[in-house]
């Protein structure tokens, strides 16, 4: 039984490598790639990507942490409008970036004086990464937080002080999902140029995309990111070592908020109301931008459909990515070593556009070259370069699982089923999660949808990103409007469905 | 085969209605995806353009008005720093979907050309378009034209102060934090660097850039945000296309266009046509010829004057549109583009 199962595990894991790595050695193989040593120049980018991206990372997991902390602790522990940080998350990163721009420019028109300073460099492109990726590692950490064992905590609080049992007890059992949120920020901050271009602040995938622009090779742009995914190596062997201490079962019972030190309140207010910034003002702007109800229902008309559209690919790239990734966290919880990760996760560092093209050459040329013009392609891309971020996700929440119950489901399941039915509804919050991850990535995707999409069709990003070039700030800042508005409805369904679906209980 | 899997599914309640959700969302999607993928053949072209989308759509609907073919467009976006379009066409090559590629410039189109993409076609709406335009083999014909342009701040620099020619870029006239220019390694800056070492020879124009990087010019993200930064006088001269600069004006800010190397000496600025080109194996072939003579008619030539897209008719003499432009051929310019391109990442793209 147990054999047959590990044999599962196995060929699930091969058929994960396999999605994940055939688009690009299929398109390796027919581009030409020159190696060459990596000059002073290319050094100084590269050491540019991974100050920014780490900086990045451990500032928005602090600053997630102590939201996450503040939001499930305060009033707003179970309400249902918790996750309000998330509705900003579909709009583009380069179009968030410039709601930050406007309000320096908005702020001149009173203060002319603001211009002096000049929004350029490392701190200014930090600021704005910092609040681009907040949401993430507030989603992943507030998750993680609802998720764990409180019993025994509990039984701690009776023995030692609020502020012990954090550092002790609740903080070691989140890490895991901490450290994941690190690493998907820290793969998304050094995967993307838009931004630090923005704020004319060089970094290594500028390079990436430059030899590619010159060259066209996509081998050439992999090699090139190929030391980037070997930092990987020493995160994820943190995850490994962190994920590996806690096995504990999770229960979902009501807790009494805690009283920590005044000094950790603050801060904990601190990071909530950047949380809260980093939506509200941005919104703000978008709206006072956008002018009057008049420009804001026509960019409602001349947006709806691309909603619909980028809903279309967006939903289904979720729920492939996290049926694919299902298919490989099984076995990498078990066995996961080293080198197993960097293959699982050793296409993340790919700018997505790049992985597209591989996967537009190979479908081009084979018996299912019809899906090349359905909306199927741009739901694989996204499915394909989002599928290791489902992973990172999944793998922790079935590591966290409790190993007992598990085991009683093996020893008493008369069906298979039966017992996948079990793990369902045991790793459903992180189920739930990687696929809101996907979901949030995916909408907001520019440069995969760019090269799979269908002609006569277009997304909410590619839409934004014309008029953008065009100008038009007024519906520029409309869609982005109606996008946050769209995002908030389907938060609302959810919940509701969800209050329906758990009445009587806990949330 | 429901019934067969519904069988094994029946020892609790909440499993049958898990089931029943589960089919129901699976079915749903199947739906979704599968009238997405089927649909009625109409008569189309489909066309990939990086001409600007609010332009391109009042040609697309013009087009099908006038003859019934339903245009079905890839949009492009500056965002994607030229990997979008023609290295997708690259990766279509075994079954091509585009039928016609309709460029805002030409160094990509030529690109095409070189890597045997495109198929011949000699429009006859072409007849009136100077061969400077055309490919020898006819696989692609250039039309209209945009130029570079200085956009000035009004409000930090008096008409006295403008600049007139590239090399106050480089002269010490203006301190380069007041001076902004989008990432020479893409785009039209791509192709202006490109013209620069076709006009000045390898040597002057490496020192060119290099006195310009060391200036500490501020180099952007994209001509559109020159054009901001211009616009908003975070720095008080921007050089970027005239079709972004155009914006800027009818937003009402406070600048002004002014064309460098206009003088009778000077060297002019860079002109910038627009080109169309049937895909090689395109599979709808006579709408693909239908829009190609379209787009080169002059009616749809002097629309794009009109709505501010264009700033020259091929058809005139350039002279009398007031604007200068470089005595260059548009070969000659994609010749000197891959050690251009080289050049700038050496000298842009590194740690401050």
């Amino acid at each position: 039984m147990r054999n047959r199962k590990d044999a599962i595990r196995i060929i699930g894991f091969v058929l994960y490598l396999a999605v994940v790595w055939l688009p690009l050695f299929y398109v390796c193989k027919k581009s030409e790639c020159e190696i060459t040593l990596p000059d002073a120049r290319r050094i100084g980018l590269f050491v540019n990507s991974i100050k920014l991206g780490g900086c990045t990372a451990i500032l928005a997991c602090l600053l997630g942490v102590l939201a996450a902390l503040f939001l499930h602790n305060s009033f707003l522990a179970n309400k249902w409008y918790r996750y309000f940080f998330v509705i900003l998350m579909p709009v583009p990163y380069y179009v968030y970036a410039l709601s930050w721009m406007y309000l320096m420019r908005l702020l001149a028109v009173i203060w002319p004086e603001v211009l002096k300073y000049s929004a350029q460099g490392f701190g200014a492109c930090l600021f704005v990464e910092t609040m681009t990726y907040i949401p993430i590692a507030t989603l992943l950490e507030l998750a993680a937080l609802e998720m764990r064992n409180r019993q025994t905590e509990e039984m701690a609080l009776v023995y030692k002080s609020p502020i012990k049992v954090l550092m002790k007890n609740t903080i070691p059992e989140v890490l895991p999902y901490i450290v994941a949120a690190a690493g998907i920020i820290f793969i998304l901050s050094v995967t993307d140029f838009s931004v630090p271009s923005m704020f004319q602040y060089n970094t290594y995938m500028l390079d990436i995309y430059s030899v590619y622009s010159r060259t066209g090779s996509v081998a050439q742009a992999y090699v090139m990111a190929l030391p980037l995914s070997v930092l990987l190596l020493p995160l994820l062997s943190f995850v490994q070592q962190a994920i590996k201490k806690i096995s504990k079962p999770q229960r979902s019972e009501r807790f009494v908020p805690q009283r920590y030190p005044m000094w950790l309140q603050g801060s904990m207010v601190c990071a909530f109301g950047v949380l809260v910034c980093q939506v509200f003002l941005p919104i703000l702007i978008f709206a006072v931008t956008t002018g009057s109800l008049k420009n804001a229902r026509k960019s409602f008309e001349m947006i709806y459909e691309q909603i619909g559209t980028t809903l279309v690919i967006a939903l289904p790239a979720a729920i492939i990515a996290v049926l694919c990734a299902a298919l490989a966290a099984g076995f990498l919880a078990d066995r996961g070593n080293g080198v197993l990760w960097m293959a699982a996760l050793g296409t993340m560092v790919l700018p997505g556009a790049l992985q597209a093209m591989g996967l537009l050459d190979m479908v081009n040329g084979s018996v299912v070259h019809w899906m090349s013009t359905t909306v199927l392609m741009p739901a694989f891309g996204c499915a394909l370069h989002y599928m290791p971020f489902a992973l990172i996700v999944l793998t922790g929440t079935i590591k966290r699982a409790d190993k007992q119950r598990r085991e009683l489901a093996i020893l008493y399941e008369r069906h298979w089923y039966q017992h996948l039915l079990l793990e369902l509804g045991m790793f459903l919050p992180g189920i739930l999660c990687a696929i809101a991850l996907v979901f949030f990535l995916s909408f907001g995707e520019e440069g995969i949808v760019l090269v799979l999409m269908p002609p006569g069709a277009e997304t909410v990003s590619v839409k934004i990103y014309n008029y953008l070039h065009y100008g038009a700030s007024e519906y520029v800042s409309g869609f982005c409007l109606m996008v946050t508005l769209f995002m908030f409805l389907i938060e609302v369904v959810l919940l509701w469905m969800m209050r329906r679906r758990y009445r009587g209980r806990h949330e | 085969m429901l019934m067969f899997i519904r069988k094994y599914i029946n020892y609790t309640g909440g499993e049958k209605v898990m089931f029943k959700r589960v089919a129901a969302i699976g079915l749903s999607l199947l739906f979704v995806l599968g009238s997405t993928a089927c649909g009625k053949k109409q008569e189309e072209v489909v066309v990939y353009t990086a001409v600007d989308q609010v332009f391109a759509d009042e040609i697309f609907a013009m087009f099908e008005e006038e003859t019934g073919i339903k245009v079905r467009a890839v949009y492009d976006t500056e965002a994607n720093k030229t990997t979008g379009l023609t290295n997708r066409i690259i990766a279509e090559s075994e079954r091509t979907v585009c039928d016609v590629f309709w460029n805002n410039e030409f160094i990509q189109t030529i690109d095409l050309e070189k890597k045997g993409m495109l198929q011949p076609y000699v429009s006859s709406e072409a007849n009136t378009i100077p061969d400077y335009y055309k490919a020898e083999n006819g696989t692609w014909t250039a039309i209209g034209g945009r130029a570079r342009v200085f956009l000035v701040n009004t409000d930090l620099l008096t008409e006295q102060e403008y600049p007139d020619s590239i090399y106050d870029f480089v002269n010490g006239k203006y301190e380069g934090k007041e001076l902004a220019i989008a990432y020479p390694m893409f785009g039209t800056t791509r192709t202006m660097a490109a013209a620069i070492y076709a006009q000045l020879g390898e040597e002057k124009a490496r020192e060119y850039f290099q006195t310009m990087a060391d200036n500490g010019v501020c180099v952007v993200d994209g001509n559109s945000v020159t054009k901001d930064m211009a616009a908003s006088g975070q720095v008080a001269i921007g050089f970027t296309d005239t079709d972004d600069a155009k914006e800027a004006i009818s937003d009402g800010a406070p600048v002004v266009m002014v064309f460098p190397d206009q003088q009778d000496d000077g060297m002019g600025t860079l002109m910038t046509p627009a080109t169309a080109a049937i895909i090689k194996d395109a599979p709808n072939q006579e709408n693909a010829k239908a829009f190609v003579d379209f787009i080169l008619s002059e009616k749809v030539e002097r629309k794009l004057v009109e709505m501010g897209f264009f700033d020259i008719c091929c058809r005139d003499d350039i002279s009398d549109n007031g604007i200068k432009g470089m005595d260059l051929n548009l070969e000659d310019i994609y010749d000197y583009l891959e050690i251009a391109s080289k050049d700038m990442e050496t000298i842009f793209s590194k740690a401050q």
